[in-house]
């Protein structure tokens, strides 16, 4: 009487001498849901779930789940012989779970001869209290079924809980009306029933809310109904209601009527499939619980959910994502976006680093090179002086387009390197001499060896897919084979160089490069040898 | 007895009780088959909640025997909709693969994995879980379906050279003993 009261579960038994029961368990649980039956239905094509579990399930995709035929919510039945069992079996069990680890702990405790005997013994007290129980119900039930009345045939469990719980339950015995308003009832009711069901068809079904739904209801205070739903309802034809109709049903029927009418059709599935699963059900709830729950629906997939997981992820990928509501919701951002991409392509030069002719005049006098420079995040070179490649990580040089300072620099000693001149970095305190190459074409390959040699920065290396080091040698190589030092350059410098590679580096280095920055894409960086995977792979 | 205690608890602590209803359905699937994955375990399956969000997994899959993913271990993410099971779980690929109906990005093309309904062809079930679809997508990498490829010159090499494909395969793939270092 330990945990088994706490969380019940399938492998409970897994460890004790009646391990099949595991698998019995597991018999009697819905597959939607996992948990025991809780008002079992039946389908047309003979599947059972919980009424809960299967009216969702069919408002969500029209199928059966377990076969896919197509079936409504309106030809559902109820298993009422699965219900017992389940009922019984949930009776039944703390008790034999109990038994059942009694004898493993003795079975563990004393490895005794007698230990079959005791088997037999204990399985037979379960059983016989199995059995106890079987008589009680069956007993009801027979008395359910001689009356044909209201007698609830599963009562064992919980008849002191429910205070309120009366014993008529209409549901057993009952006929479906023959003209198929989904209405069920008992045989002598039919008969007037088929009028007032054909007088209702002509009213447009106006008075279905109030019209009993068996004999119980001219017997029954208004009171009594009002605590215990009786009428199924059904789903509108939502297509012909307007957003303000739409509205006036929900409130009509007690539910919030805010939010689009997306949210509204959503609510009051949600609200149909709660009511109706009460209707089946045995121990009917409240109204009250049923808003309640209802509630809780709201606040994890209705309109008060956490937009994280329905938003981008799956909203924009749904085929029925609403895409004029996003468009409106959104419509700020997007004007202000497609603002910005206008001035940009207008003038691009301006648009990418607006500060750059303030802060450097003389960059005036090379326009060619500093438009090439200022929009080389966000278009390619107007005319590639390199082999293309085509798309280099783009966030490698992003954050100096933003930053003028940096701008500048890189700018400035691109100048000079392309003249030939010798620079001099700009160096953070405590930071090395580089040793400096009068060539241009060397930048590069430092720049490369500073990759792999240079105790490297965090960010770059920390990442879990970095190829191992032997696939940085090649770079390692090439630099030696030109006779530089690799003497780790400052930060400052180092940086300035990777941006002035882009330029000038060949598709080598851009692979290795790629390879060792896996900063947005971890586990897919681009292998170094079937990089022309796509391109002559179909020979 | 399990009834019980509930509606009475229900009435004592709504409050609280409503605050961990947040998707309270979809934990307790998901915990009764996270407890279903680890009792009865699938021999080159494997999935377990990524971190303290339930609705986020890691799993992984080992290649099948006889197919060109042979004793490769595939990485892949499985993540549940608020309103799962009736909607499929988002999986994807994580480890790089090769393969005609995975795409770059890792996301797959299956049918299990599209929500079904009227006129679409999806054919997720509220009864599958995720041990069924880590299955089928361990199948899938035997048997591709190649009339609807994310991966067209996959899909023709498939049918095309065998051996060629094969390298392909072990070309794109990376251990993804990185990751298991990542998650622990």
């Amino acid at each position: 009487m330990d945990s088994a009261q706490d969380i019940a579960d399938s492998t409970d038994w897994l460890n004790t001498p009646l391990k099949d029961f595991a698998q019995l368990e597991n018999a009697l649980h819905c597959q939607i849901c996992k948990e025991f039956y809780d008002t079992p239905m039946i389908t047309s094509c003979a599947h059972t779930f919980c009424s809960k579990c299967i009216r969702t399930s069919l408002s969500a995709d029209g199928k059966c789940p377990a076969c896919r035929t197509a079936d409504q919510a309106s030809k559902l039945r109820n298993n009422w012989a699965l219900q017992e069992v389940v009922a019984t079996f949930q009776a039944a069990r703390p008790e034999a779970i109990s038994v059942a680890r009694r004898e493993q702990a003795e079975a563990a405790q004393a490895k005794r001869p007698g230990k079959r005997k005791r088997a037999v013994l204990d399985s037979d007290d379960m059983e016989e209290a199995a059995h106890e129980g079987r008589t009680t119900r069956s007993k009801s039930r027979r008395v359910a079924a001689s009356q044909t009345s209201q007698t609830d045939p599963v009562e064992i469990d919980d008849t002191d809980a429910e205070d309120e719980f009366e014993p008529e339950q209409p549901d057993d015995g009952l006929v479906e009306c023959l003209l198929g308003c989904g209405k069920r009832m008992m045989i002598e009711q039919v008969e007037p029933h088929l009028d007032r069901c054909e007088d209702e068809k002509k009213q447009e079904r106006r008075a279905r809310t109030r019209t009993p739904v068996s004999g119980l209801g001219s017997s029954r205070s208004a009171s009594a109904q009002s605590t215990r739903p009786q009428d199924r309802i059904s789903e509108l034809n939502y297509s012909l209601l307007r957003d303000n109709a739409m509205r006036k049903k929900l409130e009509e029927i007690g539910i919030p009527g805010w939010g689009s009418k997306q949210l509204m059709v959503k609510r009051h599935t949600e609200w149909v499939n709660l009511w109706n699963a009460n209707c089946d059900s045995n121990h009917p709830r409240t109204k009250r619980e049923l808003l309640h729950d209802l509630d809780s629906w709201e606040r994890t997939q209705g309109g008060r959910a956490p937009n994280t997981q329905t938003g981008l992820a799956n909203g924009v990928m749904r085929k029925d994502f609403d895409g004029n509501g996003w468009a409106s919701k959104n419509k700020d951002e997007f004007s202000r976006l497609i603002a910005d991409a206008r001035r940009k392509k207008s003038n691009p030069a301006t648009a990418s680093s607006p500060p750059k002719e303030a802060d450097l005049p003389e960059d005036a006098s090379k326009p060619a090179l500093t438009g090439d420079e200022g929009s080389s995040s966000h278009f390619p070179p107007p005319s590639p002086p390199q082999p293309v490649y085509p798309q280099l990580p783009t966030e490698d040089s992003q954050p100096y387009a933003d930053n003028p300072e940096a701008m500048a620099s890189i700018r400035e000693k691109v100048e000079a390197a392309n003249a030939g001149r010798h620079i001099e970095p700009v160096m953070n305190a405590g930071f090395r001499s580089p040793d400096s190459h009068p060539h241009p074409e060397h930048v590069p390959f430092r720049a490369a060896a500073v990759d792999a040699m240079a105790p490297p920065p965090a960010s770059l290396t920390r990442k879990p897919s970095d190829p191992p080091p032997g696939s940085q040698n090649p770079a390692l190589l090439e630099q030696s084979h030109f006779g530089h030092d690799a003497e780790p350059a400052s930060r400052k410098s180092s940086t300035d160089e990777l941006a002035a590679q882009h330029r000038t580096s060949s598709p080598r280095d851009v692979s290795a490069r790629l390879s060792s920055t896996p900063k947005k894409v971890p586990m897919f960086a681009v292998p170094q040898s079937p990089v022309t995977d796509f391109d002559n792979g179909v020979h | 007895m399990s009834s019980t205690p509930s509606t009475t608890q229900g009435t004592k602590s709504a409050g609280s009780s409503a605050r961990s209803a947040a998707n309270g359905n979809v934990i307790k699937r998901l915990q009764s088959e996270l407890m279903a994955m680890m009792t009865s375990p699938t021999p080159g399956l494997s999935a377990f909640p990524s971190g303290s969000d339930i609705t986020k997994w890691n799993a992984t899959i080992t290649g099948p025997t006889d197919t060109p993913y042979a004793g490769l271990t595939f990485k892949l993410t499985v993540s549940f909709p608020s309103n799962y099971p009736y909607a499929p779980p988002d999986v994807m690929f994580k480890t790089p693969i090769y393969h005609p109906n995975v795409d770059m990005a890792g996301r797959i093309c299956l049918d299990i994995l599209k929500k079904g309904g009227d006129g679409s062809e999806g054919a997720w079930s509220a009864v599958l879980n995720t041990g069924s679809v880590l299955l089928s997508i361990q199948s899938l990498l035997g048997e591709p379906n190649n009339a609807s490829p994310l991966n067209g010159e996959a899909a023709l090499l498939w049918d095309r050279d065998q051996a060629e494909y094969k390298k392909k395969v072990v070309a794109r793939h990376q251990e993804p003993a990185e990751m298991d270092v990542d998650a622990a």
